[in-house]
C-alpha cells in the first residue's frame, strides 16, 4: 500500500509558469490491486512514479510506504555506466538484500545478455539496459513494483518473458504502471487512476477510469 | 453358398485343405464377410505356414482391410520364400515406415524401384521414406534423376520440395513446390505445401494471395482458409484475417479447426470474450484437443473470467495432475480472482494490511532487517560501488594516488638540496618530514573536493529511493579515508625498506589526528556538495582555496619557521592544526604552543554539522537533480 497525504508536488515550467503534478492530493494504492495510471503527456506521470518510489520528494504532504517499493523502472538508467552489468547487480542485489549470488544468477539467466553481462554498462544498448533493469527488480521481490512506460521496455520477445514473471508474481506483488498506453493498462492493471492538472483519482473499476479518460480527451 | 460347398467337397484334406480354406476366403471377401474372410486366411496359415499361395492371399487380404501387423509379418515370411513383387515391396514398405521400421522400409521400397525402374510412384515413394529415415540427400539424387528422365511429375517435385527443406534449402524448397503447383494447379496437397513454404520463409504477402487464387480456382480444403486467415494475419490484417475464416466456415462447415483458427484470429483482435465462446465450440466438438482448451483457458484469464477459467484449468489439472505449468495458471487465478472479489467489497482502509495477512498462503514470508542492519548493508554496497569506480576512468588512477605525494616529496627534496641544506625541521629526514605534511593535507583536500560531486555525479544511483545524498557521500568519504590510509600504510613501509626511520612515535595520536582532518574534509566536502549545485563557479573557487591551503597548512614548513606575525594568522588554519596535531605525535618534539586540539575539534565539528545541515536544507532539490 502506497498512501498519499494531502501532497502538493509543482515545478516551474521554462516560460516561469507554476505548474502542478498534485495539488494537495490524498489518495490511496490499495494493497492487492495492479493500478494503472493514465494521464498525457506532461501531466507529470513520471515525476508522481518518481515520488511513490521515494527518489523525489514533493513540496509538501507525505507518503507512506508499506512494504518494499521498487525503484521506478522506467527511461532513467540505474546503473554506473563504468560498471559491468554484473556488478550493477551485484550493486542492486546488496542494496537490498543478503542474497547476492542468487540474485545476478537469476539476472543473467533472465536478461539474456550473453558477453555482455560482463562488459561495462556504458556500452549497452538502451533495450539491453532495460533488461537489465527489468531482470534486478523482478529478482530482488519487491511489494510494489512502480513502472513507467512498459511499452518502451525491451523487444516483443523479452516484454512477453517479463509478462510472464509478472503474471507469476501478481499473486504476492503489486503493480503501479504509468502510461498513456490504454492497451498496457488493460493488460496489467485491476484498477485504473487519472493523474491531470494536478489531481489524481483512484477508480474502483478500470474500465470506468478507462471512459473516463478517453471522454476527457 | 452352394458353389462354394461343392467346390470344397472336390479337394483333398491335408495340404489342399489350406488351398481350400484360402478358396473359402476369398469367397467369404466377396460376398462382403470379411471376419469370415480373415478367419479362414488365418486358418490356411496355420494349415500350411510355408505354402506360397496361402501367404500371398493372406498378405494381400491384411493389406486391403489394414491389418498392419498380421500384413507384416505374412509379407515379411514370403519374402524369405520367393522374391517379392514391385506392388508387395511397396506395400510391405509402407507398413513398416508407419509401424517404426524405417530401414527395413527403405530396403523394400529400394526393391520395388529395381523391380519396377521406370515407375514414379516407387521412386516417390523410396524417396519419402529416405526422407523419413533422414537420408535426405540421396532421395534428392534420387528424385532429381527421375525428374530428367521423365515428363515432370508434381509428386516427384512435392516430394524433392520436402527434401530440400530437410535439406536446410528453404529456396530450392520454395521453387520445387511453385513447380509442382504449376504442374497441378488443382491439387490440393501441392497448393497448401506451397503456400505454407511460403509463409515459412515469411512471405505472408505472397502466401495470402496465393490462397487468394487457390479459393477463386475452386480449390477448397479446410487448410485453404486457415491458411489463408494466418497469412492475413501475419499481414497484419486481422480484419481480413476473420473474413477469411468466416468464409471458411460457411463453406466448408464448422469443423473444429477451422473454429480454432477463428479463435486465434479474435484473439487477436482483443475480443477475448468471442474468442471464449468459440474455443468453448471447438472444446464441444473435440473434447481432447489440448491446445483448443489451453488457448481457452488463455482467453478466459485475458478477458479476466476467472471463476470459469479456474473450473477450466482445475478440469485440465484432473486429467494432468503433474502439470507444473497448469498447477502454475490455477494458482495465478486463484490469486487474481481473490484480490477481484476485494475489489467488489469496500473495505476499511486500515484492514488491508490483515487482509494482506489472509493471501499470505501463496506469499512468501519476508524476513525483516532491522534498520541498522539495512543501512549498514546499504552503505557498505556503496562503499564497494565507489571503491570499484573511484579510479575506473583510468587504470593509472591507482599508480597516482601513491604517486601524487611521493612527487611532491621528491620535488620538495631536490628543492631544499639545491637551495638551502642541513636537516629537517623536525625528525632526521626531509623525506618522512614533507611526508607527514602531505599526507594529511591530501587527505583533507581529495577528501572535500571528492564529496563535492559525490551527488551530482551520481544521479544513476539516486535512482534508488533507498539511497540518499548523504549515503553517497558517506560512501565516498569512507573510500576516501581507506585510500588515503592505504597510501599513508605503503609509503611507511616502502620508507623503512629504503632505511628511513619512519615510524610515528605515538600511533594512536597520529590516527586521532588523521580522523579529526578526516571529519573534516567530511564537513567540508558536504558544505561543497551544496555550494557546487547552488553556485555555478563554486568548483574553480574551491581549486584556488585548495593551492592556498597547500602554502598555508605548513606541509613543507613548521609555524615556527614563520614571523611571529605570519604563524598568529597561520594558526587558524585547521588543516594546519591537523597536521601540527598529527607531527606532534609522530617525531619526538615538544608540543608547540599554538597547537590547540580542542580548537581543531571544534572546527572539525562545525564543518561537519554545517555539511549535514545544508544537505539536509537541500534534499529537495538533490532529488530532484
Amino acid at each position: 500500500m502506497i498512501r498519499l497525504e494531502s501532497v502538493t508536488k509543482s515545478y516551474r515550467t521554462s516560460s516561469g509558469l507554476k505548474k502542478y503534478v498534485l495539488n494537495n492530493v490524498s489518495a490511496e494504492f490499495p494493497t492487492g490491486k495492479n493500478v494503472g495510471v493514465l494521464g498525457n503527456n506532461g501531466a507529470g506521470k513520471s515525476t508522481l512514479i518518481r515520488m511513490l518510489s521515494g527518489v523525489e520528494l514533493p513540496n509538501s504532504g507525505n507518503i507512506w510506504r508499506d512494504g518494499m517499493v521498487s525503484f521506478p523502472l522506467g527511461f532513467a538508467s540505474v546503473f554506473h555506466p563504468d560498471m559491468t552489468g554484473r556488478e550493477n547487480v551485484e550493486f542492486i542485489a546488496r542494496l537490498y538484500t543478503d542474497r547476492v549470488h542468487e540474485i545476478v544468477a537469476y539476472v543473467k539467466d533472465f536478461a539474456d545478455l550473453g558477453d555482455y553481462f560482463d562488459a561495462p554498462a556504458r556500452v549497452y544498448s538502451s533495450g539491453m539496459l532495460s533488461k537489465l533493469a527489468f531482470g534486478s527488480c523482478l529478482a530482488v521481490d519487491f511489494d510494489v513494483y512502480l513502472i513507467d512506460e512498459i511499452t518502451e521496455v525491451g523487444d516483443q520477445y523479452f516484454r512477453k518473458k517479463a509478462l510472464n514473471a509478472f503474471y507469476e508474481r501478481a499473486s504476492r506483488s503489486d503493480i503501479i504502471l504509468v502510461s498513456h498506453n490504454i492497451h498496457t493498462i488493460r493488460e496489467y492493471c485491476d484498477i485504473g487512476a487519472i493523474l491531470e492538472d494536478g489531481y489524481l483519482k483512484i477508480y474502483d473499476n478500470l474500465e470506468s477510469a478507462i471512459s473516463e479518460f478517453e471522454t476527457s480527451k | 453358398m452352394d458353389k462354394k460347398q461343392s467346390q470344397k467337397s472336390k479337394l483333398d484334406q491335408s495340404k489342399s485343405g489350406a488351398a481350400a480354406l484360402i478358396e473359402s476366403s476369398k469367397l467369404f471377401y466377396e460376398s462382403g464377410d470379411l471376419a469370415g474372410a480373415t478367419a479362414s486366411a488365418q486358418s490356411a496359415l496355420a494349415m500350411a505356414p510355408e505354402e506360397v499361395g496361402v501367404l500371398t492371399h493372406a498378405s494381400w487380404l491384411f493389406s486391403v482391410l489394414n491389418y498392419e501387423d498380421k500384413a507384416i509379418s505374412v509379407f515379411r515370411k514370403l519374402s524369405t520364400i520367393i522374391p517379392l513383387t514391385a506392388g508387395q515391396s511397396c506395400q510391405l514398405s509402407g507398413f513398416l515406415s508407419r509401424n517404426g521400421y524405417i530401414s527395413e522400409a527403405a530396403d523394400f521400397a529400394l526393391a520395388a524401384t529395381k523391380k519396377e525402374p521406370g515407375n514414379e510412384f516407387y521412386i516417390q515413394h523410396y524417396a519419402t521414406i529416405l526422407n523419413l529415415a533422414g537420408r535426405a540427400h540421396e532421395a534428392a539424387t534420387i528424385l532429381t534423376n527421375a525428374l530428367h528422365s521423365h515428363n515432370p511429375n508434381a509428386n516427384i517435385l512435392r516430394q524433392l520440395s520436402a527434401s530440400c527443406i530437410l535439406l536446410d534449402e528453404p529456396e530450392k524448397a520454395l521453387n520445387f513446390a511453385m513447380l509442382a503447383n504449376t504442374v497441378e494447379p488443382d491439387n490440393v496437397d501441392m497448393a497448401i505445401h506451397y503456400g505454407n513454404l511460403l509463409m515459412k520463409s515469411e512471405q505472408h504477402q505472397a502466401a495470402a494471395e496465393f490462397f487468394s487464387k487457390c479459393l477463386l480456382r475452386g480449390v477448397h480444403h479446410d487448410f485453404i482458409f486457415i491458411l489463408l486467415s494466418a497469412a492475413l494475419g501475419h499481414t497484419g490484417d486481422s480484419q481480413g484475417a476473420l473474413e477469411a475464416i468466416d468464409r471458411g466456415i460457411a463453406v466448408q462447415g464448422s469443423n473444429p479447426e477451422l473454429l480454432m483458427q477463428k479463435g486465434n484470429v479474435l484473439c487477436a483482435l482483443e475480443r477475448f470474450a468471442d474468442a471464449v465462446e468459440i474455443y468453448k465450440k471447438v472444446i464441444a466438438k473435440k473434447p481432447d484437443f489440448m491446445p483448443a482448451r489451453q488457448a481457452c483457458l488463455a482467453a478466459l484469464t485475458v478477458s479476466s473470467q476467472f471463476e470459469e477459467a479456474i473450473a477450466l484449468c482445475a478440469g485440465m489439472m484432473s486429467e494432468a495432475p503433474g502439470s507444473k505449468t497448469l498447477a502454475r495458471s490455477l494458482q495465478y487465478l486463484l490469486g487474481r480472482q481473490l484480490s477481484s472479489e476485494k475489489a467488489q467489497t469496500t473495505i476499511d482502509p486500515n484492514k488491508f494490511s490483515l487482509l494482506r495477512k489472509q493471501q499470505s498462503g501463496i506469499r512468501v514470508p519476508r524476513k525483516k532487517s532491522g534498520l541498522l542492519a539495512i543501512h549498514y548493508r546499504i552503505i557498505s554496497a556503496l562503499v564497494m560501488r565507489e571503491a570499484r569506480t573511484r579510479f575506473s576512468h583510468s587504470k593509472l588512477g591507482y599508480a597516482w594516488v601513491v604517486f601524487e605525494p611521493l612527487a611532491h616529496i621528491a620535488l620538495m627534496i631536490i628543492l631544499i638540496n639545491t637551495f638551502a641544506h642541513g636537516s629537517p625541521p623536525l625528525g632526521q629526514s626531509f623525506a618522512i618530514f614533507y611526508f607527514t605534511g602531505i599526507i594529511p593535507y591530501h587527505l583533507f583536500t581529495h577528501t572535500s573536493s571528492y564529496l563535492m560531486s559525490a551527488v551530482s555525479g551520481n544521479k544513476a544511483l539516486l535512482q534508488m529511493p533507498t539511497v540518499t545524498p548523504f549515503d553517497v557521500t558517506l560512501a565516498r568519504a569512507i573510500v576516501e579515508l581507506a585510500t588515503e590510509s592505504f597510501v599513508a600504510l605503503l609509503l611507511i613501509v616502502g620508507f623503512n625498506l629504503f632505511g628511513f626511520e619512519a615510524n610515528p612515535i605515538n600511533s594512536l595520536g597520529v590516527v586521532w589526528a588523521f580522523l579529526i582532518l578526516w571529519v573534516a574534509g567530511f564537513g567540508m566536502g558536504m558544505i561543497n556538495s551544496v555550494l557546487s549545485m547552488t553556485f555555478n563557479g563554486w568548483e574553480k573557487i574551491w581549486g584556488a582555496a585548495i593551492a592556498v591551503l597547500y602554502f598555508a597548512s605548513g606541509t613543507f614548513y613548521i609555524p615556527r619557521m614563520m614571523p611571529e606575525w605570519a604563524r598568529d594568522i597561520l594558526v587558524w588554519n585547521p588543516v594546519l592544526q591537523g597536521i601540527e596535531m598529527m607531527r606532534s605525535h609522530y617525531f619526538n618534539e615538544i608540543v608547540p604552543p599554538w597547537l590547540d586540539v580542542e580548537y581543531l575539534l571544534y572546527v572539525a565539528g562545525f564543518l561537519f554539522g554545517t555539511g549535514l545541515l545544508l544537505m539536509r536544507m537541500t534534499r529537495r532539490q538533490a532529488s530532484a537533480l
